[in-house]
């Protein structure tokens, strides 16, 4: 056994992500670990690499037993090398210095670096990879795969004394299919060489072949843990989702009529002043095409609440750019209500003519930190409240105690707020806007649980009132929850859309998985 | 999430009213209490500070400064670097001195002075926006463009012949005891208040500088807003120039860079008073009058020309760091 996890438990806040969790790597095979969002995966990662340490269990790593990891420096010395997501690459500069960044510059007695050993020297380890790239490449000029794999040399290059343990955390998620492949297929020759790799991916069919043994882990406890065959797709989806009840939420009907007392204060509606036609659907897509979307049509009607689901490469993150007005299409057409965007639309033609998208990425595209709770909820509208700060501030007491943003204050710094209540206050700056549709992309990520039950309540208030809804979830158990249909997006198209029997957590998994 | 501290924060009642009294002027005002200290200390020190000449001879000297400050806070709002505004000065001056020189008269060499400061100002605003280059090396190109064209209209000589009556007039005469154009820059002052803090231009210009990204999402159209950003800083550097040509009835070809770092000591010593945190009006003159005073005090107690700049980057550093610090305090 190379390493070992035994009862591990970690707690943030009271809350208690990892319960108990039991996980062990053998020499030579490629361990699969399988999760859905927030399942514990990231955590039980993160306690194996050193950074995180566990409140109670023990790791076992080789012949020694520790209670913890005290550093991802400790993990490397110990034979833990990890690979991310993000490959460690600085594009501007050649592969064999980025690699010299980690393992240092070999430097003659002067000082001076001795440029033809470092690139002899990365020139070596590439070849021992059996890679067919220059060490005098720019790093921005490699591919996707290469990236991965240089990142992975490094990474194993980091730990001195014989490695114990790879993880691959996500590494294939941004890689495309045939890139991936590539990649694997090298991944599984270290294991053939004795490595324990441990592997974290959402993609299951990458591990048909590859993978010996799968742990899955749902609620930060082990659900399932056995030999990769016994389980088909179906089955390790099934476990990773779970068949417990879904979460009150539904039932709870918030009758609160919050987003219409919103718009009293704002002293218009919708529809007001946008020619729009009682039973007109308020969004409809045809056709549209951009990076990796090919093709995609749908409409919302007024009232509607639509999912869209998908993976990572199937152009889910397209959509909501494409639709505010952040990114140019290639192509089709994009109506709201009775208006034909043009073909080149920036975010204040899309706001005009009542399209509001709650973007994905909250600290980087949520609200300005800097600036109060009033003046990000306002930021749309500046023109609209000018001379009119008493209608200003009767809108933003609607916003705060209608939507319970918590500290109640409207002139504390953006940046106080939790997520949760910031996700709040940016909810009600964009049905400040008047919005026939509002596209929220991701809106629950880091948001909790109290917060998250408030933002579907006024979501559902505001379908009341004939909002439309588009919403973008990479949890299917939220699309299940408060969607009215929901469309599952795949190699940029509407694969199927999945309404009433047929929506269910499992189904919306399942299309979204297979 | 839910906060028990707030309802603490809001009834802090009156016991605590004189206590938070102190705060706030620690908070918001410790550059103004410094400049009441500092004339306080000259007035005792010497009885040469506070006559009415010095003073008033203290404050039009700053008229051409304060609104090359100003010049430099519009941008900085915006989260640009304007490094153009010294040269720009110096330019704008030397054309208004050659074009009277030339013969023209003030309703021919103010408009074209401001209208040459706008088109600068644009051209600064469309290299960053348009070109996305940097603003700091746009604008330092610009500037360095514009010194070249200051020495080519004047030869490398000071005109001192030829500025338009008008403009001396303004530069030189006093309304109610101060200069003319010290109530002009006030005037400007309250103007460029009104607009940063009560338009929705202004607090676009915040939200630009705050997160660009977050603007633009908004619907804010911030390139054009930056690019309107450059002008009126070219246009506050213009009416400067106008200022400065009145005040001497020359032009050097020499004047403008010496007043760039100032302006930018002023803006940034700004962003500790008044609106901690923001680049703002009403800090940024305060910053001015402190540096002024000191400025003034030391001369008249015979310091050494050398002191001077030491005491300038002295207060500048102390202010942002002691005001970095009380931030840091009031997070905790």
């Amino acid at each position: 056994m190379a390493v070992a996890g035994e009862k591990l438990t970690k707690s943030f806040a009271g809350v208690r992500v990892l319960d108990g969790v039991d996980i062990s790597l053998e020499k030579g095979e490629v361990h699969a670990l399988l999760g859905a969002n927030g399942s514990g995966k990231s955590t039980l990662v993160k306690i194996l690499t050193g950074v995180y340490q566990p409140d109670s269990g023990t790791i076992s790593v080789g012949d020694r037993v520790l209670p913890a990891i005290d550093s991802p420096y400790e993990a490397g010395g110990l034979g833990i090398a990890v690979v991310h997501q993000e490959a460690p690459l600085i594009d501007t500069m050649t592969v064999a210095e980025c690699m010299a960044l980690f393992r240092g510059y070999p430097t003659s007695g002067a000082g001076r670096i001795r440029w033809r050993s470092l690139h002899d020297q990365a020139a070596e380890l590439l070849g021992r990879f059996r890679l067919q790239i220059s060490p005098r490449q720019l790093a921005g000029k490699l591919s996707p795969a290469e990236r991965a794999l240089v990142a992975l040399i490094i990474a194993l290059d980091q730990v001195k004394s014989g490695v114990e343990l790879l993880v691959l955390d996500e590494v294939t998620a941004s890689l495309p299919e045939s890139q991936a492949a590539m990649f694997l297929e090298r991944v599984g020759e270290i294991a053939k060489a004795g490595t324990a790799i441990l592997m974290v991916t959402h993609r299951l069919a990458e591990l048909h072949g590859l993978a010996q043994r799968v742990t899955v882990l749902r609620d930060g406890r082990v659900v399932h843990a056995g030999p990769a065959g016994a389980l088909d797709d179906d089955g390790l989806v099934a476990q990773m989702i779970g068949t417990k009840e879904r979460p009150a939420s539904r039932a709870v009907q918030g009758a609160s009529g919050v987003v219409r007392q919103l718009w009293q204060a704002v002293g218009a509606r919708p529809a007001d002043g946008r020619g729009v036609q009682a039973d007109d659907a308020v969004l409809t897509v045809a056709g549209l095409k951009g990076e990796a979307l090919d093709g995609v049509s749908f409409a919302v009607r007024p009232g509607e609440i639509v999912g869209v689901a998908g993976l990572a490469d199937s152009g889910i993150a397209e959509l909501p750019a494409i639709l505010g007005g952040m990114r140019a299409r290639r192509g089709g057409t994009i109506r709201i209500g009775p208006r034909t965007l043009p073909t080149r639309v920036e975010p204040s033609d899309a706001i005009a003519a009542g399209l509001a998208v709650l973007p994905a990425d909250r600290l980087r595209n949520g609200g300005i930190g800097t600036l109060s709770v009033a003046d990000n909820v306002v930021l749309p509208q500046f023109d609209r409240f000018w001379h009119r700060r008493g209608s200003e501030s009767a809108v933003l007491r609607e916003v705060i105690s209608g939507f319970d943003v918590r500290p109640p204050s409207a002139r504390i710094l953006f940046d106080k707020l939790s997520g949760g209540n910031q996700q709040k206050a940016l909810l009600g700056k964009w049905l400040l806007t008047r919005p026939l549709v509002l596209v929220l992309d991701d809106p629950t990520s880091g948001v909790d649980p109290g917060a998250r039950e408030k933002i579907f309540e006024v979501l559902r208030d505001g379908a009341r009132e004939g909002l439309g809804i588009l919403f973008f979830s990479t949890e299917p158990e939220q699309l299940a929850a408060i969607c009215g249909r929901v469309l599952v997006l795949k190699d940029g198209k509407v694969a199927t859309e999945l309404s009433g029997a047929t929506l269910t957590r499992e189904s919306v998994s399942q299309w979204c998985y297979a | 999430m839910s906060n028990p501290d707030d309802t603490v924060l809001r009834s802090a009642g009156a016991p605590a009213a004189s206590r938070s009294f102190i705060r706030v002027v620690f908070e918001k005002y410790a550059t103004l209490l410094l400049l009441v200290l500092l004339a306080i200390g000259f007035n005792f020190a010497t009885d040469r500070f506070l006559t009415t000449q010095n003073l008033t001879n203290l404050l039009v000297v700053q008229a051409v400064i304060s609104c090359v400050a100003f010049a430099a806070i519009i941008p900085l709002i915006a989260g640009e670097f304007d490094l153009s505004l010294g040269n720009m000065i110096g330019f704008l001056a030397m054309l208004g001195a050659v074009l009277g020189q030339a013969g023209y008269g003030a309703a021919i060499v103010v408009p074209a002075m401001i209208f040459a400061g706008i088109v600068a100002g644009v051209i600064n605003g469309l290299l960053t926006v348009k070109f996305e280059i940097s603003s700091f090396i746009a604008t330092l190109g610009t500037g360095i463009l514009l010194s070249g064209f200051t020495f080519a209209l004047s030869s490398g000589q000071v005109i001192f012949s030829g500025v338009p009556p008008i403009i001396t007039y303004i530069g030189q005469e006093r309304f109610l005891g101060l200069g003319i154009t010290v109530w002009l820059t006030i005037i400007i002052a309250l103007v460029l208040l009104y607009f940063t803090e009560h338009t929705p231009l202004g607090r676009k210009l915040y939200a630009t500088g705050g997160s660009e990204r977050v603007a633009f999402l908004a619907g804010i159209r911030t390139g054009r807003l930056k690019i309107l950003a450059f002008a009126l800083s070219g246009l506050l550097v213009a009416i400067g120039a106008i200022f400065d040509l009145g005040q001497s009835g020359a032009a050097n070809p020499g004047f403008g860079p010496d007043l760039l770092l100032p302006a930018y000591a002023a803006a940034f010593l700004g962003v500790t008073s008044y609106r901690p945190g923001y680049y703002n009006i009403p800090g940024t003159i305060i910053a001015i009058l402190l540096l002024a005073v000191g400025f003034n005090g030391l001369n008249l107690l015979g310091a050494p020309f050398w002191v001077q700049p030491i005491f300038n980057g002295a207060v500048l550093i102390i202010a942002v760091v002691t005001a970095r610090a009380e931030a840091r305090h009031i997070k905790k």
